[in-house]
C-alpha cells in the first residue's frame, strides 16, 4: 500500500469518522494507522469485525438520524399539499431482516441487527417474507449474468489498487445514501403522523446533495455537507417548484421524473421491498461475490430496478469505474483549451510544488495524472493502461528527473496548445451543435444544472480517446449517467463502458462492434421471431435503420428515460452485448402483432422508432403509478404515461439469448465480413487484372493500330509496285519482242555476211586471177623485151665495137690522112 | 399511392427512392422535415443511424411518392451510407453556405455517388442556410425568437465577426461545380422554406421516365420538358428574390 493509497485511507477514513463524533481527536488518531488502512480493512470487510468498528456503527446511526430530524424541525416548510391517505401503505418497506442470516458476512449482518434495534422508526416488515420464494420463479430469469460479471471483474482486477480505494469512498457513500435514504423514509413517516409532506422532497433533496457533495473522497466533504444540510435543506424546501411534490419517500425534486418512476414505479406496484442489504454487499463485496453467493437475488434486485437513490453507486461498483486518477484526468481534460486551463497550468502545487519533496500522497497522486494525462496526449489512449500506473511506482522515482520530464511535457504542452486549441474549439462546436433538447433533455427540470456537465464529459471523452473521439451519439449515453453521479465518475463509468463494455466498438472507425450487433440482433430476430423477420425483411426494414440509434444511444435516443435507466442497469450488470440485444428482441417480440399489421414502410420505421416503448405504458396504473403520474404532469407534462419498466426489465431478461449464440453469430458475422473482405479483395484484384488487362488492350490496339498503318502503306505500296510492276511487264514485253526481232536480225547477218564476202572473194579472187594472168603476160613481155634488150644490147655492143674499129680506121684513116698529108 | 383521392382522373404514381447525404449539421433532417410537415425545429438533436420518411409529390401529369432516406452526416457514419444510398434514385447532396468545408464534403460525396451509386441517379446539390446568408442586421432583430440560434449559428464561423452576412460558399462557385458535374442545383433555407418544394419538384422532373418502377409509368414527354424549364425559371427568380424572402420573415 503505498501513500496515495493511505490518503485515499484517509479521506475515507475522515468520512467514517466524521459521522458519529466530529471530534477531531478522533480523527487524528484514526489517521495515525491510516498508511495500511485500507488493506487491514478489506480483510475486516470480509472476515472478522474489527474491534473499532462494531461499536462505531450503532452510535452512527441514531447520530445520523437525530441529526435529521433535529435539523428539520426549524426548517420553515411551505404548506404541504394535500396528502393521499393511501400513501403510508404503499410505501415499499425497507429490507427485510433476513438477509443476515444468508449472508456469510458477519459484521455486516451484525451491523444491520443493530441498526435495526436502534431505528425504530423503520416500517415494519412482515418478517416472514422470504426473497428466495419469489425468487424461485425467478431463477430462470437472466440467463448468464454471473458470468459476464465474473468476467468483468476478472478485467477488473489489474486495477485492484485503485480500485480499492475509490470502492471504498464509493462504499462510503454508499452507507450515507442508505442511511439517508432510510432516514428519509423514517422522516416521511414522522412528517405523515404530522400530516406535512415535504419530508419526501427533502430526503430526496439530500440524496442529490449526497451524490454531488461526495463525488471524490474529498476528506472534508462530509463534515461540510452535514453542517450545509440546513441551508441547502431550507432552500430547497421554500422554493415553490419543488415544494409541492411527491409523498414517495425517494422521489427527488430535481430528479427527472423518470429517474424517479425507474425506482419507484416498480417497487410500489410489486411490493418487493428495497433489498437494502443486498445493495449493501453488491457494494461492499462487489458485484461478483455477490453474484457468487447469491445471484439470483442480486438478478431479481437488479430486474426490479435499483433504487434511485443508490444507482449512481451502484453502477459505479458493478461497472468499476470509479478511478480517481481518471477523474484528474477529466478534470484536466475538460478545461483544456480554456482560459481555465492556463490558470490551473501555473498554480504552484499543481503538479508542480509536489516534486519539492512535497512526497505526500495528493502531490504524488497529482503527478501520476500528469504523466497519465500526457500519455493521453500521445494518443496512447486506452484508459486501462494509463490507469493502473498509479502512485506506487512513482514514489520512488527521482523527484528531479520526474520535474525535468514534467517541465519537458509542460513545454511541449504549450507549443501544442496552439495547434490544440483550434482542434478543441472545433470539437467543442461539433458538440455544442448537437446539443439539442432531446440530447439535453431539456424537458426535465433536473438537466439544468447538468448541460455543462454533458458538454464537459463528451469533450472530455473526446480528448481522452482520439481514435474515437467524439461520435454522434455519446451525446445520448451521457445524460442518463450524469442524472446519477457527478461529472468526473461519469467519466469514469463512460470510460468504462467504452472499453470494458464494448461500447468503444460502436464508435470507432467503421463501426465495427454497431455492425456485429445489427448483425447478431437481425440474426436473433429471425430465431425468435420468424415471421416478422420476414415481414420486416419484405418491406425492405433492416435493423440497420432502426436498431442503429438503439445500440449506439443504449436506447436513450427516443425511449423514456424510466425505461432507459432500466436498461442501463442490466447494461453494467450483465454486459452491453447481451442486454441491448435482450432489450431489443423482446421490444420486437412484445410489438410483433402491431408490426405484422403494419404495411406501409414508413410507418412502420416510424413506429419502429417511436412507439415500440408504448406497450410498457402502464394502463391502468396502480394507486402509488397514479401518483407518479400526477407527478409527472406536474413537472413539465411529457411523460406522462407510466411505463412497466418492471416488465420490461423480466421479459428482457426472460429472453433467452445465450452467450453461445451471440459468440455463434459474432463469429458467423466475423466469417460474412471475412468472405466479404475477400470478395472485396477479390473483387479488388479482378478490378486490378482488369485495369492491368485494359492497358495491355489498350497497347494491344495501338501496337495493332500501327500494323494497320503500317500494313495499309505496305499495301497501297504493293498497288503501286503492282502497277509499276505492270507497266514493266509491258516494257518488259515489248523489248522482248525488240530482242527477238534484233536475234532474228543478229541470226540472219552471218549467213549474209558471209555469202557476200564470198562473192565478194569469189569476184576478188578472179580479178586476182586476172590480175595474175595480166602479170603473167606482162612478165612474159618483160622477158621478151629483156631478150629484146639484150639483144638490142648487143647489137648496140657489136655496132658500139664496129662503130669503134670504124672510128680507129677513121682515125687512122684522119691520122694517115693527116700523117699522109 | 394509388389512392391519390383527390383528383378526378388518377395519375400515374411511381414512388423514388431518395437519399439526403451531406458533412453533420447542414440541415438535412431540417429539409426533410420541411418538406414532409412543413415544419422547422431549432436545435434539433443529431441523426442517429438514418431515419426514413415519405412525401408525395404532385406533378402535372403523375405523382411521386419520395421514400426519403435521412442519413447521419458524421463522418463516423459513413460506413453506413452505402447501405442508404444503394439502389437510391435520386440524392440530395447538402451543403452548409455558411460553411466552406460542407462544399468539399458535399463534393467528395458526389463523387463517391458517381463512383458507386446506380449509374442514372439523380443528383441534386443543394446549399442551405439561405437565411444566415441574406440575414442583414434589421432582419435579424426582426426574426424574434430565431435569432438566438442565428447568432448562435453565426459564432460558429470563426471569422463572421460583426458582418451581417454569414455566407462563406458564393452561389456562383457552387452553381459552377454544379454545373460541370451536371448537377441540380438549389439554394435553400429550412427555416424560412425557401426553394424546399421547389428541389424535390425539380428532382421528380428530372428522375427519367424509364427509370420509375410505378404501376403505370406513362407520362407525357414534352410535359416533362416544360416543367424542367418552368422549374429553371423558378430557381433564378427565387435567387433573385432570395434576399427580400430573408428579410420579409
Amino acid at each position: 500500500m503505498s501513500n496515495g493509497e493511505g490518503a485515499n485511507g484517509h479521506a475515507r477514513q475522515t468520512d467514517e469518522n466524521s459521522l458519529p463524533s466530529k471530534s477531531p481527536l478522533l480523527t487524528q488518531h484514526r489517521l495515525s494507522d491510516a498508511s495500511d488502512m485500507d488493506e487491514v480493512n478489506l480483510e475486516e470487510d470480509q472476515h472478522s469485525p474489527p474491534p473499532t468498528l462494531p461499536p462505531k456503527l450503532p452510535p452512527r446511526n441514531p447520530s445520523g438520524l437525530q441529526g435529521f430530524s433535529g435539523t428539520m424541525a426549524p426548517v420553515n416548510f411551505p404548506p404541504p399539499p394535500a396528502a393521499p391517505a393511501e400513501k403510508p401503505h404503499t410505501l415499499p418497506p425497507p429490507a427485510p431482516p433476513t438477509r443476515k442470516i444468508t449472508s456469510p458476512f458477519s459484521w455486516l449482518s451484525r451491523g444491520n441487527t443493530e441498526k435495526k434495534v436502534t431505528s425504530p422508526p423503520l416500517p415494519a416488515v412482515s418478517p416472514g417474507h422470504d426473497r428466495r420464494n419469489t425468487n424461485a420463479s425467478m431463477a430462470t430469469i437472466g440467463s448468464n449474468p454471473e458470468l459476464m460479471l465474473s468476467k468483468i471483474e476478472d478485467e477488473g482486477n489489474g486495477e485492484g489498487s485503485t480500485n480499492r480505494s475509490s470502492q471504498s469512498s464509493l462504499r462510503d457513500r454508499f452507507k450515507l445514501l442508505r442511511m439517508r435514504e432510510e432516514a428519509g423514509i423514517t422522516s416521511l413517516e414522522e412528517e405523515h403522523e404530522g400530516a406535512t409532506s415535504p419530508g419526501g422532497a427533502l430526503s430526496g433533496l439530500v440524496g442529490r446533495t449526497a451524490s454531488v457533495g461526495l463525488g471524490i473522497g474529498n476528506p472534508t466533504s462530509i463534515t461540510d455537507e452535514k453542517d450545509e444540510h440546513v441551508p441547502h435543506m431550507s432552500r430547497g424546501a421554500s422554493s415553490p417548484g419543488p415544494g409541492p411534490l411527491t409523498k414517495q419517500p425517494t422521489i427527488n425534486p430535481n430528479l427527472a421524473p423518470g429517474t424517479a418512476a425507474g425506482f419507484t414505479v416498480g417497487p410500489a406496484e410489486s411490493a418487493a421491498p428495497v433489498d437494502w442489504d443486498l445493495w449493501q454487499s453488491v457494494v461492499y463485496e462487489g458485484p461478483a461475490a455477490v453474484a457468487r453467493t447469491s445471484s439470483e437475488e442480486l438478478n431479481q434486485a437488479i430486474a426490479s430496478g435499483i433504487p434511485q437513490a443508490i444507482r449512481g453507486v451502484v453502477w459505479q461498483v458493478l461497472a468499476q469505474s470509479k478511478n480517481e486518477e481518471l477523474e484528474g484526468v477529466y478534470k484536466e481534460l475538460v478545461v483544456r483549451g480554456t482560459d481555465k486551463e492556463r490558470v490551473t497550468m501555473h498554480l504552484p502545487g499543481f503538479g508542480r510544488g509536489d516534486h519539492n519533496g512535497r512526497a505526500n500522497g495528493t502531490g504524488k497522486e497529482k503527478d501520476s495524472i500528469a504523466s497519465s494525462a500526457s500519455s493521453v496526449h500521445s494518443n496512447q489512449s486506452t484508459p486501462a493502461s494509463t490507469a493502473p500506473t498509479g502512485s506506487p511506482t512513482t514514489l520512488g522515482d527521482d523527484h528531479e528527473a520526474v520535474a525535468k520530464l514534467h517541465a519537458k511535457l509542460t513545454a511541449e504542452k504549450q507549443k501544442k496548445v496552439k495547434e490544440e486549441t483550434a482542434a478543441i474549439s472545433k470539437l467543442e462546436k461539433a458538440i455544442k451543435r448537437d446539443l439539442g433538447a432531446r440530447t439535453s433533455y431539456s424537458k426535465y427540470v433536473m438537466a439544468n444544472g447538468l448541460q455543462d456537465g454533458l458538454f464537459g464529459l463528451c469533450k472530455a471523452y473526446a480528448l481522452f480517446d482520439e481514435a474515437v473521439g467524439y461520435a454522434q451519439g455519446m451525446n445520448f449515453i451521457v445524460m442518463p449517467l450524469l442524472f446519477n453521479m457527478p461529472e468526473e465518475e461519469a467519466f469514469c463509468l463512460l470510460v468504462r463502458l467504452m472499453n470494458k463494455y464494448g461500447l468503444r466498438d460502436l464508435f470507432i472507425n467503421g463501426m465495427p462492434g454497431l455492425h456485429l450487433h445489427l448483425y447478431q440482433f437481425e440474426r436473433l430476430l429471425e430465431d425468435f421471431e420468424p415471421a416478422l423477420y420476414c415481414h420486416l425483411n419484405r418491406r425492405g426494414v433492416k435493423p440497420d435503420l432502426y436498431a442503429t440509434q438503439w445500440f449506439l444511444t443504449l436506447f436513450a435516443y427516443r425511449f423514456p428515460l424510466q425505461l432507459v435507466l432500466r436498461i442501463y442497469d442490466l447494461i453494467l450488470s450483465e454486459g452491453l452485448e447481451g442486454a441491448i440485444l435482450k432489450f431489443g428482441i423482446v421490444l420486437m417480440q412484445k410489438n410483433a402483432q402491431t408490426l405484422l399489421g403494419m404495411r406501409d414502410m414508413s410507418a412502420l420505421t416510424t413506429f419502429l422508432k417511436e412507439r415500440l416503448f408504448d406497450v410498457y405504458i402502464d394502463k391502468t396504473p396502480s394507486a402509488s403509478s397514479l401518483l407518479d403520474s400526477g407527478f409527472f404532469g406536474s413537472t413539465g407534462g411529457i411523460d406522462k404515461e407510466v411505463y412497466r419498466a418492471d416488465m420490461l426489465v423480466q421479459d428482457a431478461c426472460a429472453v433467452k439469448v445465450t452467450p453461445e449464440m451471440l459468440k455463434l453469430y459474432a463469429t458467423e458475422w466475423r466469417e460474412k465480413q471475412q468472405v466479404e473482405k475477400q470478395r472485396e479483395e477479390h473483387l479488388e484484384s479482378l478490378e486490378e487484372k482488369c485495369r492491368t488487362l485494359t492497358m495491355k488492350v489498350r497497347s494491344l490496339e495501338e501496337r495493332a493500330e500501327k500494323s494497320d498503318t503500317e500494313h495499309v502503306q505496305m499495301a497501297s505500296e504493293l498497288v503501286r509496285t503492282k502497277v509499276e510492276n505492270e507497266t514493266l511487264g509491258d516494257e518488259n514485253e515489248s523489248l522482248k519482242t525488240r530482242v527477238e526481232e534484233l536475234q532474228r536480225i543478229v541470226e540472219k547477218q552471218p549467213e549474209e555476211v558471209e555469202a557476200k564476202l564470198r562473192t565478194e572473194m569469189d569476184t576478188v579472187m578472179q580479178k586476182n586471177i586476172v590480175v595474175h594472168n595480166e602479170n603473167r603476160a606482162l612478165e612474159e613481155q618483160l622477158a621478151d623485151m629483156e631478150k629484146e634488150l639484150v639483144e638490142t644490147k648487143m647489137q648496140w655492143a657489136e655496132i658500139n665495137s664496129e662503130h669503134e674499129t670504124l672510128k680507129q680506121k677513121w682515125n687512122n684513116i684522119t691520122h694517115l690522112m693527116n700523117s699522109g698529108k | 399511392m394509388a389512392d391519390s383521392g383527390a383528383t378526378s382522373a388518377p395519375k400515374p404514381s411511381s414512388s423514388v427512392k431518395l437519399v439526403l447525404l451531406g458533412e453533420a449539421a447542414v440541415g438535412k433532417s431540417s429539409l426533410v422535415m420541411r418538406f414532409v410537415n412543413n415544419d422547422f425545429q431549432e436545435n434539433k438533436e443529431p441523426t442517429i443511424g438514418a431515419a426514413f420518411l415519405t412525401q408525395k409529390c404532385n406533378l402535372p401529369t403523375r405523382t411521386i411518392k419520395f421514400e426519403i432516406w435521412d442519413t447521419a452526416g458524421q463522418e463516423r457514419f459513413a460506413s453506413l451510407a452505402p447501405m442508404y444510398y444503394r439502389n437510391a434514385q435520386a440524392a440530395l447532396v447538402v451543403y452548409d453556405i455558411t460553411k466552406a468545408s460542407s462544399l468539399q464534403k458535399a463534393q467528395h460525396w458526389v463523387a463517391e455517388l458517381q463512383r458507386q451509386a446506380s449509374p442514372g441517379i439523380v443528383i441534386a446539390l443543394v446549399g442551405n442556410k439561405f437565411d444566415l446568408a441574406s440575414a442583414n442586421p434589421a432582419s435579424d432583430t426582426s426574426t424574434g425568437g430565431d435569432d438566438a440560434d442565428a447568432t448562435a449559428t453565426a459564432e460558429e464561423e470563426e471569422d463572421v465577426d460583426g458582418e451581417s452576412d454569414a455566407r462563406k460558399v458564393p452561389t456562383k462557385t457552387a452553381k459552377a461545380y454544379a454545373d460541370e458535374e451536371a448537377l441540380l442545383f438549389f439554394e435553400t433555407s429550412a427555416k424560412t422554406g425557401l426553394n424546399v418544394a421547389e428541389v424535390f419538384t425539380a428532382i421528380a422532373n428530372a428522375i427519367p421516365e424509364t427509370s420509375l418502377k410505378g404501376p403505370r409509368g406513362v407520362g407525357g414527354q414534352t410535359n416533362l420538358g416544360r416543367q424542367e424549364d418552368s422549374a429553371r425559371v423558378n430557381l433564378t427568380g427565387a435567387n433573385v428574390q432570395g434576399p427580400k424572402e430573408g428579410c420579409a420573415c
